[in-house]
C-alpha cells in the first residue's frame, strides 16, 4: 500500500464521522426506519447521562430519554442542517428536564408535607461519605440555571459556545452562570470541607 | 460588577480554556503580581476538579430502544394505526349497509339476479334463426344428422352438435370444434349402397327435404353463439332414421338386407313407424338454451306459421333469384320479457356441462319429459350404429374405365389414387358361399351383432375391395340376374338354418322383433 492510499484511508473514518449524523438524517427522510435506531443507540448514553445530572435523580431518566426521542423522531423531518444535530438533541434534552422540574415544583405545592420532609431527609448530603455523592447532591441543589451549563462544561466536556447554543443563551451569560455555579458550590460545600480533604 | 468579580470570572473561563490569547495573556500577568487571584484560580481549580470527578457514568438502560419505538408505534396519528384497520372497518361498514337494505327490501338481491339472468338470456335469444339457414345445412348434413348424430352450426367455425348417450342411456349433447371425421358423400354412398333408381333417389330427397323443415325449427343458432336446440331433437333424430330405414327397406329390400341383420325391420315395425309420424306432429316449444356463459331452459314461443311462411317465402326467393346467396337472416318473433321468463324459465342445476379445449358436452339429468318415445328403436341403436359403419362396403362409385379387346383398364377418381389394369377375369362362385359361411357361423357364436362384409357379388379374392366394381361391367345385367337368383336359394337357406336353430338353441336369443311383438 502506498503513502497516498494510507493517507486515504486515515482520512476517510473523520469525514464519515462528520457527516454521520447528517447522512443518518437524510437517510431517515427518505424512510430509511433502520437510520433512527443508529441515531438513537449512538446518542442515548449522553441524553440520560445530561437530564441524570441535571435531575440528580435515576427515577426519571429513561421517561424523559424517551420523550425527548420521540420529539425527535416527531421533527426529524423538519431539520434544517444549519446546526450539529447533537445540540439540536441536546437542546430538546435540556428542554425536556426543564419541563420536568417545573411541572414537579407545581406538584410539589400539592405534595403532603410528611412526604417532601422524607424525601428531603433521603436527599441529606451529610448522611453519605462518598464524596462523588456529596458533590453530585451539592451540585443538585443550584438553581436550574447555573446547574446545567456547569455540568455541560465539567461533566459533558461541552464548549460555551456549544452551552451558548444548547441553552440558547449568549457565551457572555454562559461564561458568567458557570463562574456564579462555581461559587454556589464553594458555599454548598464549605460546611463539607473536612469531609472532603 | 466590580473588578475583583471581573477577575474571578476570567479565572473560572480562564481554567475551561475559553479565554482569548490576549485575555490569557492579560490575566497571566495580573495573576503573577497578585496572590489573592492566585489562591481563588487554585480554589477554582480544585472545585473545578471535585465536580469533573464526581461524575460517575449510569449503567446502561437494556430495553431502552425496545421501550422507545413500542412507544413511538403507539403514538403514530390515529389515522395511521387505523389503516390497518381498513378492510375489516369496510366489510362491516358493507354488511351493516347490506342489513339495511336487506331490512327494507328483502327480495333486491333476487330481483337483481333474475334482472341479470333475463338480460342475459335476452341478450343471447336476439335474432335466434333457424340452423337450417343459418349455416346452410344440405341433405348430406341431415343425414349425417340422422346416421352419425352430428349437426354442423358453423361450417365456417367447424362447430358441430353432437347428440349422444352415455352408459347410462342418459342423453347429453355435445359442440365440438372437431367433426367426427365422417368422411364426404356419405348420403351418396348410401344412395348408391341401395342402388336406387332415378325416381326412387327424388323420393329420398324429399323425404330429407321434408324433415329439413321440421328440423330448421329444432335447432336455433344466432351470431352471440346462443344455440337453442328443442327437447324433441333427440327423438327427431331417430324419426328422420326411422323413416329413411323403412324408405330404404321398402325400395331395396335386398340391398337393404346386406347391411342390416334380417332380424331388423322396419316395415314390419308399424309401432315404430307410426310412432316416428306422430313424433313429427308433436310440437314442443321448451328449448335448451346453451349460450357462451349460461345454460338454461325456457319456452320459446316462435309463432311457427309466421316464421314458416316467412321461410317458405325466402326459399322460393332464392331459388328463384340468386341461387349464390349462402346464407341470411330471419327474425323470428318471441315474447322474452322478463316476467313471463320468469315464470317459465328453468335455471336449475339439471345439467352437467364438461368443458375442455375443444367442446362443451352437456348431460341433461330431468329434462322436461321428452313424452314420445320410439318403440325398440333403443335395441336397434347398436344396429343402426353397425349399420353407419358398414354401409360404405356397400357402396361403390363406377370407376373410369376404358377397354380395348381383351383388357381393362380402371382409373379410380376419389378414394384411390391406384390404377389397375388386369386382362382377364373370372367369377369364383365359390367364395360366395365361404363368404356366407362366415356369416352362418357368426350367429352360431352368439356374436351375432357381429356383421362380416357380406359380399354376395362375385368375389375375386385376389384383389380385396375390388370385387365389386363388376358391377358396373357391361353384362352387369346378366350377372345381377344370376346373383338373385342365388341370393333367393340362400335366403331359403337362412330359413331353414333358421328353422333348425330355433329347435336347437335357446330361443331367447334368436327371438326376432317380430317375434317379440306377438309375445
Amino acid at each position: 500500500m502506498n503513502s497516498k492510499n494510507k493517507e486515504k484511508d486515515l482520512q476517510q473514518p473523520q469525514i464519515l464521522k462528520l457527516d454521520d449524523d447528517f447522512s443518518l438524517i437524510k437517510r431517515f427522510i427518505d424512510e430509511d426506519g433502520s437510520a433512527f435506531r443508529i441515531l438513537v443507540q449512538r446518542h442515548k448514553e449522553k441524553v440520560r447521562n445530561i437530564i441524570f445530572m441535571t435531575l440528580n435523580s435515576s427515577d426519571m431518566i429513561d421517561d424523559i430519554a424517551q420523550e425527548v426521542f420521540i420529539t425527535v423522531y416527531k421533527n426529524l423531518k423538519n431539520f434544517r442542517f444549519e446546526s450539529q444535530f447533537t445540540t439540536w438533541l441536546y437542546r430538546i434534552t435540556v428542554n425536556k428536564c426543564k419541563d420536568y422540574l417545573r411541572k414537579k415544583n407545581v406538584r410539589k405545592i400539592f405534595v403532603p408535607i410528611k412526604d417532601a420532609e422524607e424525601n428531603f431527609q433521603y436527599e441529606n448530603p451529610v448522611e453519605s461519605n462518598d464524596i462523588s455523592k456529596i458533590v453530585m447532591n451539592a451540585i443538585s441543589k443550584l438553581p436550574y440555571k447555573l446547574k446545567v451549563p456547569l455540568v455541560l462544561k465539567d461533566i459533558e466536556g461541552f464548549s460555551y459556545q456549544e452551552i451558548a447554543e444548547t441553552m440558547e443563551i449568549e457565551i457572555g451569560t454562559v461564561k458568567s452562570r458557570i463562574f456564579r455555579a462555581r461559587e454556589g458550590l464553594r458555599e454548598i460545600l464549605k460546611p463539607l470541607e473536612p469531609e472532603l480533604r | 460588577m466590580n473588578k475583583t468579580k471581573r477577575d474571578y470570572e476570567l479565572l473560572s473561563a480562564y481554567i475551561d480554556g475559553e479565554l482569548s490569547a490576549g485575555e490569557k495573556t492579560a490575566l497571566e500577568q495580573k495573576i503573577k503580581s497578585s496572590l489573592e487571584l492566585k489562591k481563588k484560580l487554585e480554589d477554582l481549580k480544585k472545585l473545578k476538579q471535585l465536580t469533573t470527578s464526581a461524575y460517575s457514568p449510569l449503567d446502561e438502560s437494556p430495553y431502552f430502544e425496545t421501550r422507545l419505538f413500542a412507544e413511538i408505534n403507539s403514538r403514530k396519528p390515529w389515522y395511521y394505526k387505523i389503516r390497518k384497520w381498513t378492510p375489516a372497518i369496510g366489510f362491516a361498514l358493507l354488511t351493516v349497509a347490506l342489513l339495511v337494505v336487506l331490512k327494507y327490501n328483502p327480495g333486491i338481491i333476487k330481483n337483481i339476479i333474475e334482472e341479470q339472468k333475463s338480460n342475459i338470456a335476452g341478450f343471447y335469444k336476439e335474432n335466434l334463426q333457424p340452423l337450417l339457414y343459418a349455416a346452410d345445412l344440405n341433405n348430406e348434413d341431415i343425414f349425417n344428422f340422422a346416421l352419425y348424430k352430428q349437426l354442423p352450426l358453423d361450417k365456417n367455425k367447424k362447430e358441430y352438435l353432437l347428440l349422444g348417450n352415455d352408459k347410462t342411456g342418459r342423453e347429453y349433447f355435445e359442440i365440438k370444434h372437431k367433426d367426427k371425421n365422417l368422411g364426404k358423400d356419405n348420403f351418396k354412398k348410401f344412395v348408391t349402397a341401395l342402388d336406387l333408381n332415378r325416381k326412387q333417389r327424388e323420393q329420398i330427397d324429399s323425404i330429407l327435404n321434408q324433415y329439413a323443415d321440421e328440423l330448421k325449427l329444432q335447432v336455433l343458432v344466432n351470431k352471440q353463439n346462443t344455440v337453442a336446440i328443442n327437447e324433441n331433437l333427440w327423438n327427431y333424430r331417430k324419426a328422420i332414421l326411422t323413416d329413411l330405414m323403412s324408405f330404404a327397406e321398402k325400395t331395396s329390400g335386398n340391398e337393404f338386407r346386406r347391411m342390416m341383420p334380417r332380424t331388423v325391420s322396419f316395415t314390419n315395425n308399424p309401432e315404430l313407424v307410426s310412432a316416428a309420424n306422430k313424433l313429427r306432429m308433436n310440437k314442443s316449444k321448451n328449448y335448451i338454451i346453451l349460450t357462451p356463459d349460461s345454460i338454461f331452459s325456457e319456452e320459446l314461443d316462435l309463432g311457427k306459421k309466421d316464421v314458416e311462411k316467412g321461410l317458405s317465402e325466402l326459399k322460393e326467393k332464392l331459388e328463384k333469384q340468386d341461387k349464390g346467396i349462402k346464407s341470411f337472416s330471419v327474425n323470428i318473433r318471441y315474447d322474452s320479457t322478463w316476467k313471463k321468463f320468469n315464470n317459465k324459465v328453468n335455471w336449475s342445476s339439471n345439467y352437467k356441462i364438461t368443458i375442455d379445449t375443444n367442446r362443451c358436452r352437456v348431460d341433461l339429468f330431468d329434462f322436461p319429459s321428452l313424452n314420445m318415445h320410439l318403440p325398440h328403436m333403443d335395441s336397434l341403436s347398436s344396429m343402426l350404429d353397425s349399420l353407419a359403419k358398414h354401409f360404405n362396403n356397400y357402396s361403390y362409385f363406377i370407376p373410369e374405365f376404358e377397354y380395348s379387346g381383351d383388357s381393362l383398364k380402371f382409373h379410380f377418381n376419389g378414394d384411390s389414387s391406384r390404377t389397375y389394369k388386369f386382362k382377364n377375369f373370372g367369377f369364383d362362385i365359390d367364395s360366395l358361399m365361404s363368404s356366407q359361411g362366415i356369416l352362418l357361423d357368426s350367429l352360431r357364436s352368439n356374436n351375432w351383432n357381429q356383421f362380416y362384409n357380406f359380399n354376395d357379388s362375385l368375389i375375386w379374392k385376389n384383389f380385396p375391395g375390388f370385387e365389386n366394381y363388376f358391377r358396373s361391367f357391361k353384362d352387369r345385367d346378366d350377372i345381377r340376374e344370376q346373383m338373385q337368383e342365388l341370393k333367393e336359394e340362400l335366403r331359403k337357406f337362412r330359413e331353414e338354418m333358421k328353422q333348425w336353430k330355433k329347435e336347437f338353441r335357446n330361443p331367447r336369443e334368436f327371438k326376432t322383433e317380430k317375434e317379440v311383438n306377438i309375445k
